[in-house]
C-alpha cells in the first residue's frame, strides 16, 4: 500500500476499507503447509477433522507464493534457518508468521547446549504470534491463529504496521 | 458394441459404489469440536501452564535444580536475624525470602519434574493451554514480583464440556 501510506488520517472511507480488507485477510490465513518436528504432527491434527481448521479459512497451501502465513512448526536447525528465510522472503505481502511450540520460539529444550538449533525463530523472521507449548494442544494453536486474526483487525492501510 | 456398454456401465457402477460411502457419511454425526465456542474438558492433572503459590514458597530451589531445560531461576535472601517470614500453609516455616522467582514458558517442556520435588506443593501443572502473546518476553513470568508482571497468571480453571468462552467460567476449588 505504497500509495496510500502516510497521506491519510482516520476518515471515513480509510477506515471503511480497512474494515473490509482486514475482514478478508483475517477470514482467509492461508498457512505454508510445511512443518519442520513434532509440532507438525499437532498441526496436521489441528487441520483434520475433529479441530477443523478450515472453519477459520485457514486453508494450508502447498507453495510460498500463495500463502499469508508461515506457521513454523518445530525446531529450527541451523540448516533450516537459511531455507526458512528464502521461504519466508518468497511469500507476498502481507505476510505473518506464527512461532508454534517452545523450540520455534526460544530454542525450548535446546536453548542452553543445542550447537545447531536456532535460538528462536525470531533472530531470522518477524514473529506475530508466538504459541507455547511442547508442543502445543491444537487448542492452543487454534488460539494462536485467533490471536493473529485479532492483530490483523488492527491494521490500517494509512500507516505502515 | 457389447464392451462399449460394459464400459459405461462399469463406470456409472464404480462412481455409485464410491458415492455410497459419502452419502453414508453424511449422515454420521459430526465430530468437530467447535474450539473457540465449546472446549474439552481437561483431565485434573494434565500438563499445561506452571503456577507457582508464592505465598507457599520457600525458595529451597529444588524445581530449579531439578529442570531439564533450566527454565526456572530463583534468588533467595536469608531472613534476617529475629525476622519472622512466617508459615506456609501446610506449616513449613519459612526461612528464607524469595526475591525472584522467574519461569520462562517459552523454554518449559511440560516434563512436570519440578512438581514432584517441591515439598509445600505450591509449584503445580494448570489445565489452563491458551496463552499464546505477541511479544516473546510475555512467557516469561515473575511469580515474586506480582508488581512488574502486568497479569501473574493464576491457576487456571477447568472448562466443564459444552462450556463456553461466552458466559462466565464457574469458580473450580484448586
Amino acid at each position: 500500500m505504497g500509495l496510500v501510506e502516510g497521506r491519510f488520517k482516520d476518515n471515513v472511507i480509510v477506515t471503511s476499507a480497512d474494515y473490509f480488507i482486514n475482514w478478508a485477510r483475517l477470514s482467509s490465513i492461508w498457512p505454508m503447509g510445511f512443518g519442520l518436528a513434532c509440532c507438525a504432527i499437532e498441526m496436521m491434527a489441528t487441520g483434520a477433522s475433529r479441530y477443523d481448521l478450515d472453519r477459520l479459512g485457514v486453508i494450508f497451501r502447498p507453495s510460498p507464493r500463495q500463502s499469508d502465513l508461515m506457521i513454523v512448526a518445530g525446531t529450527v536447525t541451523l540448516k533450516m534457518a537459511t531455507r526458512l528465510k528464502r521461504l519466508y522472503e518468497q511469500m507476498p505481502e502481507p505476510k505473518y508468521v506464527l512461532a508454534m511450540g517452545c523450540c520455534a520460539t526460544s530454542g525450548g529444550p535446546y536453548w542452553q547446549y543445542g550447537y545447531h538449533v536456532l535460538k528462536g525463530v525470531d533472530r531470522v523472521v518477524p514473529v506475530d504470534v508466538y504459541v507455547p507449548g511442547c508442543p502445543p494442544r491444537p487448542e492452543s494453536l487454534m488460539e494462536g491463529i485467533i490471536k493473529l486474526q485479532e492483530k490483523i483487525r488492527q491494521k490500517t492501510i494509512a500507516k505502515r504496521a | 458394441m457389447r464392451e462399449y456398454f460394459s464400459n459405461i456401465f462399469e463406470g456409472i457402477w464404480t462412481v455409485l459404489v464410491g458415492m455410497k460411502i459419502t452419502l453414508k457419511h453424511l449422515f454420521v454425526p459430526s465430530i468437530t469440536l467447535q474450539y473457540p465456542l465449546v472446549k474439552w474438558e481437561m483431565p485434573e492433572r494434565s500438563r499445561n501452564r506452571l503456577f507457582n503459590d508464592i505465598d507457599d514458597c520457600i525458595g529451597c530451589d529444588q524445581c530449579a535444580r531439578v529442570c531439564p531445560v533450566d527454565c526456572i531461576t530463583i534468588v533467595c535472601e536469608k531472613a534476617g536475624p529475629g525476622e519472622d517470614l512466617g508459615l506456609t500453609s501446610k506449616g513449613t516455616k519459612k526461612r528464607l525470602k524469595v526475591k525472584v522467582f522467574d519461569i520462562d514458558m517459552s523454554l518449559c517442556c511440560y516434563c512436570g519434574l519440578c512438581t514432584y520435588p517441591c515439598p509445600t506443593e505450591c509449584l503445580v501443572m494448570t489445565p489452563s493451554y491458551e496463552f499464546s502473546v505477541y511479544d516473546r518476553k510475555d512467557l516469561v513470568y515473575h511469580y515474586a514480583r506480582p508488581e512488574v508482571a502486568e497479569k501473574t497468571p493464576d491457576r487456571g480453571t477447568l472448562i466443564p464440556a459444552g462450556q463456553t468462552l461466552w458466559t462466565d467460567k464457574p469458580e473450580v476449588p484448586a
